[in-house]
C-alpha cells in the first residue's frame, strides 16, 4: 500500500489541494451569506465590514489554491484530458466567488439602503442563492471523489434557481411599486438582479459539472 | 559480421518505428518520460526476444533454404523496402518486408515452404482482425470494471498512467517476442547463428533503435492515437500487446502497426465514430500488397546481380 502511494504522491497531492480550494471556496461564501445577514439586520457597519474581509480573504486563498493546482496539474501528474478538465472546471467554480464579492463591493461601495419591506424579499434571494451554491459544493465534491449522483444535485440546482429567478422577479415587481426616488429604484434593480446572477452562475456550474460526469465514465 | 550489418538496422528501424505503437499514447501526452518509456521498453524488448522469440525465429528461418549470402540478401532487400517505403512516407511493416523478401529468395531458389507462408498470409490477415475483435470485448469488459471501482479523479486518472505504463511494457514484450524473427531469423536459417543468438542480438538492435530515435515518431504516431480518450488508448495498446503476443506464441512476426489500426477500427465501431482515417484501412492493404512486393523484388534483383557470371 506504502508502494501505491509513493507512486500516486502527486495525484494525491493534487486531490488534496483541489479539496483545500473547495473548502475555501466554501468557507467564503459562507462569509458572504453571513454579510447578507448582518447586512439585513444592521446594515453596513463594523460587523459588515469584518465579514466582507474576510470574504476578500477567502476569495484570495481560493485564488492561490486555484493557481497552484493549475501549475501542478502540468507536471505529468493527470492524464491530458483531465489537465483541461480541471483547469475548466476551477474556472467556472471561481466565478461564484467572484461575484459574491462584486456584490458586497456593490453594497460598500454604493452605500446601498434597501427599505425594511424587502428584507424578506431579499432573505429569500439570498437564502435560496446559498442553497443552490451548498448544492453546487456537494456535487463538486461528488466530482472529485467520481461518487455518482450529480445529476440529481443539477435537478435540485435548478429548481434553486427557478424560485430564485421569481423571487427575483416578484421583488423587482415590489421596487417599483414603492414611494422612492426613480434613481434609487434602479440602484436596487441592477442590485437584486446582480444577486439573482449568484443562482444563475451556479446553475452554470451545476452544468458544467453534469458534463463532466459524463465524461468521466468510460 | 558484413552480411549481419544489413539486419541490425533492420532491427533498429523496426525498434525507432514500433516503440510509437505501444507507448506514443503516453510519451506524447507527457505522461510518461521518453528516457523512462525508452528504457523500459528496451528491456523488455530483449527479454521477449530472448524468452519467446524461438518460435518465430524457426518458422520464419525455414520458410526458404538459405545461407550466408541469400540470408544478408534478404535482410539487405527488406531494410531497402522499408527505407524506400519510409521515404514515400507509405505505412510499412518489417514483418512484410521481411517475408517478401525470403519469396523473393525462394522464387529464384524455386524453394518456398508453402504451409509456412499461408500461415504467415492467414496471420497478417487475422491481425488487425483479430485486434479489432479482442479491443471491442476488453472494452465492454474493462469499461464495466472501470465504471464500478470507486476512485476518485485522481486516483482514476493514476489508474489509466499505471495502467499505459504495464501494458505498454507488455507490448514491448510482445514486441521483442514477435518481430526479433524479421531481424536475425534468416541467418538461423543460414547456419550463422544460433537461435538464442539470433534473439539476443535482434532483440537488442530493436532496443537500439527504440533508445536512439524513436523519440519523434512516438510525438508523431502517438498524437494520432491520443485523440481518443485515454481508456481507450489503454484499451488499444492492451490489445495490440495480447493479439502481437498471441502471434509470437504461434511463430508469426505480425505488424504492431496493423494490430494497431485493427483496435482503434474497434473502438471507433464501438462508440460508432470514425475513430480512423481511410488512409490508415488503405495502409493495411498496402502493409499487405506493396511491403512484400517490393521487398521481393528488391529481393529478385540482388540474387539476380550476386548470381551474375561472366562467360568469355
Amino acid at each position: 500500500m506504502r508502494l501505491l502511494d509513493f507512486f500516486f504522491r502527486k495525484q494525491r497531492l493534487i486531490e488534496k489541494e483541489v479539496f483545500d480550494y473547495l473548502q475555501m471556496w466554501k468557507k467564503c461564501l459562507e462569509y458572504f451569506k453571513g454579510a447578507m445577514e448582518v447586512y439585513l439586520v444592521e446594515g453596513i457597519g463594523e460587523k459588515f465590514d469584518y465579514y466582507v474581509q474576510e470574504v476578500y480573504k477567502m476569495e484570495e486563498r481560493a485564488d492561490e489554491l486555484r493557481r497552484k493546482v493549475e501549475w501542478e496539474m502540468y507536471s505529468k501528474a493527470l492524464i491530458p484530458e483531465s489537465r483541461g478538465d480541471i483547469l475548466g472546471f476551477l474556472e467556472t467554480m471561481d466565478k461564484i466567488p467572484n461575484k459574491a464579492e462584486s456584490l458586497l463591493n456593490q453594497i460598500k461601495l454604493q452605500k446601498l439602503e434597501f427599505p425594511k419591506e424587502l428584507n424578506q424579499n431579499l432573505e429569500r434571494i439570498v437564502a435560496l442563492s446559498c442553497e443552490a451554491i451548498q448544492l453546487v459544493y456537494e456535487a463538486a465534491t461528488r466530482l472529485i471523489r467520481r461518487n455518482g449522483g450529480i445529476h440529481k444535485l443539477a435537478d435540485k440546482i435548478d429548481v434553486k434557481e427557478t424560485e430564485c429567478d421569481h423571487a427575483e422577479q416578484d421583488t423587482i415587481e415590489k421596487i417599483f411599486s414603492m414611494d422612492i426616488e426613480k434613481a434609487d429604484m434602479i440602484l436596487l434593480k441592477e442590485f437584486i438582479i446582480e444577486l439573482g446572477n449568484l443562482s444563475d452562475r451556479a446553475e452554470d456550474v451545476s452544468d458544467r459539472l453534469t458534463i463532466l460526469s459524463v465524461k468521466r465514465r468510460v | 559480421m558484413f552480411y549481419l550489418i544489413s539486419a541490425l538496422y533492420l532491427g533498429w528501424s523496426l525498434g525507432a518505428n514500433d516503440a510509437a505503437n505501444i507507448f506514443g499514447t503516453a510519451v506524447s501526452s507527457r505522461m510518461v518520460k521518453f528516457l523512462t518509456a525508452a528504457i523500459l521498453s528496451s528491456i523488455f524488448v530483449i527479454l521477449g526476444s530472448i524468452l519467446e522469440g524461438k518460435t518465430g525465429i524457426e518458422t520464419i528461418g525455414k520458410l526458404s533454404v538459405m545461407n550466408l549470402t541469400t540470408a544478408g540478401i534478404s535482410s539487405l532487400s527488406a531494410a531497402i523496402a522499408v527505407t524506400i517505403m519510409t521515404i514515400l512516407k507509405l505505412p510499412v511493416s518489417t514483418s512484410q518486408a521481411v517475408v517478401g523478401s525470403i519469396i523473393g529468395i525462394g522464387v529464384m531458389q524455386k524453394h518456398i515452404a508453402l504451409i509456412g507462408l499461408y500461415k504467415i498470409i492467414i496471420c497478417w490477415i487475422g491481425t488487425p482482425i483479430g485486434a479489432c475483435i479482442l479491443s471491442i470485448i476488453l472494452y465492454v469488459i474493462l469499461a464495466r470494471v472501470a465504471n464500478r471501482i470507486r476512485l476518485s479523479w485522481t486516483g482514476f486518472d493514476f489508474m489509466m498512467r499505471a495502467g499505459l505504463i504495464i501494458t505498454g511494457c507488455y507490448g514491448a514484450y510482445a514486441l521483442g517476442a514477435n518481430n526479433v524473427a524479421n531481424v536475425t531469423a534468416v541467418f538461423y536459417g543460414a547456419g550463422f547463428l544460433s537461435v538464442q543468438a539470433a534473439a539476443l542480438i535482434g532483440g537488442t538492435s530493436i532496443a537500439l533503435g527504440i533508445l536512439t530515435f524513436s523519440k519523434g515518431v512516438m510525438q508523431t504516431v502517438g498524437k494520432g492515437i491520443v485523440k481518443l480518450d485515454a481508456f481507450s488508448a489503454l484499451i488499444v495498446v492492451f490489445s495490440n500487446a495480447i493479439t502481437v503476443h498471441t502471434y509470437a506464441i504461434i511463430g508469426v512476426p505480425v505488424s504492431t502497426s496493423q494490430a494497431v489500426v485493427g483496435a482503434v477500427l474497434g473502438i471507433g465501431l464501438l462508440k460508432r465514430a470514425e475513430a480512423l482515417k481511410k488512409r490508415s484501412i488503405l495502409g493495411v492493404f498496402s502493409g499487405w500488397i506493396a511491403t512484400p512486393f517490393i521487398a521481393s523484388i528488391c529481393s529478385i534483383l540482388l540474387y539476380f546481380i550476386t548470381h551474375l557470371k561472366y562467360i568469355g
